[in-house]
């Protein structure tokens, strides 16, 4: 069924828990945990420490990052908090602060 | 899709609470308060448990919690509701469940016009008196469920308000139950 978009004008505060993907558009603030992918969108703004399969960034975070598969800070992404992540992009434009773990 | 609606679906789970001024459908689980300025379905398959604020609310799943519109409330056949709702329109439609207590922003009466009326009118009502009297501000507790409600799967402990507790343990039966004049007059005619 639908998959799960928080919208531009919304806010949760609390915990997401999910098996499906997870699309952010609006504020969260609190804690994240998906089975599927995460995408916070450009504009978004998210507080939260996050764990799920892969994370895509265009919007602001500031949390802690444990993404299973693949984590990706885009050109127009910021980032503040500890990255954990097999694969780790950081686009051209985009902006990080934090450490890196790549598990080497 | 459309960017003013926010979707919760079916796999995802929030504890917390959710509030803003889009269009809400949730198809999964929220536990704790929504407060949104548009419209809040409840899909069916989907479990809410907290009190929600909306324009409107339309339900077609599981709500154990308040609900306070400004708009108007709709309990389609499939909702499942426990808790009490206010708003200037209410409809709730066969096969819905619901327990709870009703307000509707037109209706301007005070809590004692019922009670004074029902005395003015003398005997008749007076088995009523006290229950419509005391009822309102209560809602059944939990325990005795009445079967439909009982289907509203989980009974967390957001289900019983604080108020519940001091609810008498059978509220239904004075009403059930005719009083002893009334069933000596059916006596009498038989």
């Amino acid at each position: 069924m639908a998959n799960t978009v928080i919208g531009t004008n919304i806010t949760i505060e609390g915990e997401i828990r999910g098996e499906e993907s997870l699309t952010i558009q609006g504020t969260v603030k609190g804690k994240i945990a998906v089975a599927q992918g995460l995408i916070i969108e450009a504009g978004a703004n998210v507080e939260a420490d996050i764990e799920a399969q892969s994370v895509s960034i265009a919007g602001r975070l500031m949390g802690n990052v444990v993404a299973r598969d693949r984590l990706e800070v885009r050109p127009e992404g910021r980032m503040i908090g500890d990255a954990k992540a097999a694969r780790f992009v950081i686009a051209d434009g985009a902006s990080f602060k934090g450490n890196v773990d790549m598990d080497v | 899709m459309a960017t003013k609606q926010t979707v919760l679906g079916q796999g995802t789970h929030v504890v917390g609470e959710v509030r803003g001024d889009d269009a809400l459908v949730v198809f999964g689980r929220v536990e704790g308060r929504i407060q949104i300025s548009e419209e809040l379905s409840i899909e069916p398959g989907a479990v809410v448990q907290g009190d929600v604020e909306a324009r409107t609310v339309v339900v077609a799943g599981v709500l154990v919690g308040s609900i306070t519109a400004t708009d108007s409330v709709r309990l389609t056949p499939k909702a499942r509701v426990v808790g009490s709702i206010s708003a200037p329109q209410v409809g709730i439609e066969a096969g819905a469940a619901y327990r709870g207590r009703i307000e509707m922003g037109e209706v301007n009466l005070q809590r004692g016009d019922v009670a004074k009326a029902s005395a003015d009118k003398g005997r008749s009502t007076a088995a009523a008196a006290p229950a419509t009297a005391k009822a309102p501000p209560r809602l059944a507790s939990p325990a005795k469920a009445t079967p439909a409600a009982a289907v509203a799967a989980p009974r967390p402990v957001v289900a019983a308000p604080p108020r519940t507790v001091s609810a008498p343990a059978r509220p239904t039966t004075a009403a059930a139950q005719p009083p002893a004049w009334a069933r000596k007059q059916a006596t009498k005619r038989r």
